[in-house]
């Protein structure tokens, strides 16, 4: 298919034979299966949360878009981080409401995390059902005290028996429809209190709402109508005496803090590829109007108001598709390769980098394709909008606010003792 | 049931730019795929194989870049890829192609089956499979919209006209076209094995075969359309009588 756009020839981010020929499948995919129906998806989901596009999550899971760096082994593609943030991005291309790509993005990420510090045994119970897409497996940290303050987290799992026994509520939890609605179920990378106050009293668990399709006792849902993203829910959850196996306990009691921080960091970089991918579509639908859309005679990229403000946000998308591609390079350093002159901290400025600049970029171009449009992109016609509002999420908070990116910024650069 | 597959690195037509001043296409660095209607030969081919079991094997000549096509042939789940390249090949003309193509078969042998795409994506001569037919003197049925094969070959051949039902015994020569089927995508996993897979070189002094071209290339410049700018003037109510001449004009060129 042509494209308005010609994807940056750079001889700094460059990709192996392997990863051209699977962006290209990736890209045929979504063009036979996700461009036609992204705006449907949109507007269905948007009548009813619920009206989740299980069809379509499947086909993705069969074409091996969901645990792609999660091993062979457990379902997953056995591929590097750096394909799955090729393909979070061109999802996000074909359907820039980015509803899609963060499903993809969060079962991609999280699983990684999972397989990182989870049991052989929890992982072959869960990914292989997340890779066909019949469950989805997220996060779940957010409470409603707040998300910014994970140290601060208020949700108990008392030890009894076997059994953890968890009480407290989550909110903003991606997910929590499709762990209702997919064949299998799922849940989530959680965060709870099984200790002293503080980060050191925090574990992680692999919390199943729903397995082999039957729900689980003390799980209260509730979903919420979010503005923009419709296709993937959003929801919160109370915990009330939920009764969870020991074995779902993810890595050592005391350190789900630092588990899910490395979560985090790796998530963050696809979410980052996904508003990097939705800014590509907005640049193209923005090329395209320029060069049919005159005002006074001319073209209006003939204002230099306009041309100037377009090569700007030009610069920072070109911007910030090389700090998503460093950050997803250095975590394949980091954890598939094991480089050992890095550590798991080294991703932390690169990712709050590529974090904090793609999904404002994004945002701020989707605001002015729309002012160029003109009063067209005020309708719902014109389909512009349904790209502000998606990665506007992430702009709000989602997967860590921007002021946090800039707090582990600022900490790793100048030094934990002089910023506080 | 041994199949062979003819497979075309083509450039990708929807991404070449063309020279402003002399219309010719762009080709140096210009994205490469696999010839579409060649993808559904070797998806029919793997089919094929699903049903009644069997070996696909895959024929591929072409200039060095074009063994990122093997690449792409194993992910899709191909046994086993043959492939000639040489700079030399950068013009290779539908003969030359043929016999080539022809050879390497010979070279490779038992065979079923032979699966080609009717027309590649960039020359688009829809002369090479008739031509491999003539040089292994085996029956040709063009244009295949569906296959079905036991001790023969069933197969429906679109040729314009109607749908025509043709049974030939094998081995034979088939050449699909765009309606067969919608080709399988790859997944990341089969792209990363298919990149450890080994596959045979041949060289073009492996074989006797003439080079030279039968075809004469004059130019493959974009034809220029020049525009008709035919303007009516219809600026003010006054004047609506002149959009008559709109239909008119739209009525002498057939487009309406």
């Amino acid at each position: 298919m042509e494209r308005v756009l010609e994807y940056p020839k750079d001889p700094i981010v460059t990709f192996s034979k392997e990863e051209e020929l699977w962006r290209n499948m990736v890209r045929e995919f979504c063009q036979k299966y996700i461009e036609p129906k992204w705006i449907e998806v949109d507007i269905e989901a948007e009548k009813d949360p619920m009206n989740i596009p299980v069809d379509l999550i499947k086909k993705m899971g069969q074409q091996g878009l969901f645990c792609i760096p999660c091993s062979e082994e457990y379902g997953g593609q056995g591929g590097t981080y750096t394909m799955a943030t090729i393909a979070t991005e061109e999802i996000a291309y074909a359907d820039p409401s980015v509803a899609l790509a963060v499903y993809a993005l969060l079962n991609n990420g999280w699983p990684y995390a999972l397989e990182l510090f989870g049991s052989d045994e929890i992982c072959q119970e869960i990914l292989p059902e997340v890779a066909k897409g019949d469950a989805f497996f997220g996060i779940a940290s957010t409470e409603p005290q707040g998300g910014s303050d994970v140290a601060g987290i208020r949700t108990t799992a008392t030890k009894k028996g076997d059994v953890y026994v968890f009480n407290g509520e989550k909110a903003y939890i991606s997910g929590v429809g499709e762990v209702q609605k997919l064949a299998w179920g799922g849940g989530w990378f959680l965060i709870a209190r099984t200790g002293e106050a503080g980060h050191k009293g925090l574990s992680a668990f692999a919390l199943l709402a729903r397995k082999n399709g039957e729900l689980n006792d003390g799980w209260n849902p509730t979903l919420y109508e979010d503005i923009g993203r419709h296709g993937l829910t959003t929801g919160g959850f109370i915990l009330d005496n939920f009764e969870l196996e020991s074995k779902y306990l993810i890595g050592e009691e005391g350190k789900g803090f630092y588990h899910v921080m490395e979560g985090f960091n790796l998530a963050r970089i696809v979410v980052a590829a996904a508003t990097v991918g939705a800014a590509r579509w907005l640049l193209e639908k923005a090329v395209e109007w320029f060069r049919n859309r005159k005002l006074f005679g001319r073209n209006i990229s003939s204002f230099q108001g306009v041309s100037f403000k377009f090569a700007e946000l030009y610069a920072r998308w070109e911007a910030a598709r090389y700090f998503v591609y460093r950050a997803s390079r250095l975590a394949d350093k980091i954890y598939m390769e094991k480089d050992p002159s890095l550590s798991p901290k080294d991703l932390n400025v690169p990712v709050a980098l590529a974090k904090n600049y793609g999904p404002e970029t994004c945002v701020d171009l989707a605001e002015e394709v729309m002012k160029w449009y003109g009063a067209y992109a005020y309708t719902k016609e014109a389909p512009i909008f349904r790209a502000w509002l998606g990665p506007f999420s992430y702009v709000i908070g989602a997967e860590g606010a921007q002021n946090i990116m800039k707090v582990i910024i600022a900490r790793d650069i100048i030094g934990k003792e002089f910023i506080r | 049931m041994d199949i062979i597959v003819c497979v075309k690195q083509s450039y990708d037509v929807q991404q070449i730019k063309f020279d402003p001043k002399t219309g010719e296409p762009m080709l140096a660095g210009a994205p490469r795929k696999m010839s579409d209607m060649d993808r559904r030969a070797l998806e029919e081919a793997l089919r094929i194989r699903e049903k009644v079991g069997g070996v696909v094997k895959t024929v591929s000549i072409g200039t060095p870049d074009s063994r990122d096509v093997v690449k792409e042939i194993y992910a899709m789940g191909a046994d086993e890829a043959y492939i000639l390249t040489d700079l030399k090949l950068e013009k290779a003309d539908p003969d030359v192609t043929a016999r080539l193509l022809s050879e390497m078969i010979k070279k490779i042998g038992n065979y079923d089956l032979i699966l080609s795409g009717a027309a590649s994506t960039d020359g688009y001569s829809w002369q090479v499979p008739a031509k491999v037919a003539a040089h292994l003197n085996l029956p040709f049925l063009p244009n295949a919209i569906s296959i079905n094969v036991n001790d023969a070959v069933m197969v429906d051949c679109d040729l314009g006209d109607a749908i025509y039902d043709y049974k030939a015994p094998l081995p034979c020569m088939v050449s699909v076209s765009l309606e067969i089927n919608e080709p399988r995508i790859p997944t990341l996993s089969a792209i990363l094995k298919a990149s450890r897979k080994p596959f045979t070189e041949f060289h073009i002094k492996d074989f006797e075969v003439d080079l030279s071209p039968e075809l004469e290339v004059i130019s493959t410049a974009m034809p220029k359309v020049a525009r008709k700018n035919f303007i009516v003037d219809a600026s003010d109510a006054s004047k609506l009588d002149e959009v008559r001449k709109i239909v008119d004009e739209l009525r002498k060129e057939n487009v309406i």
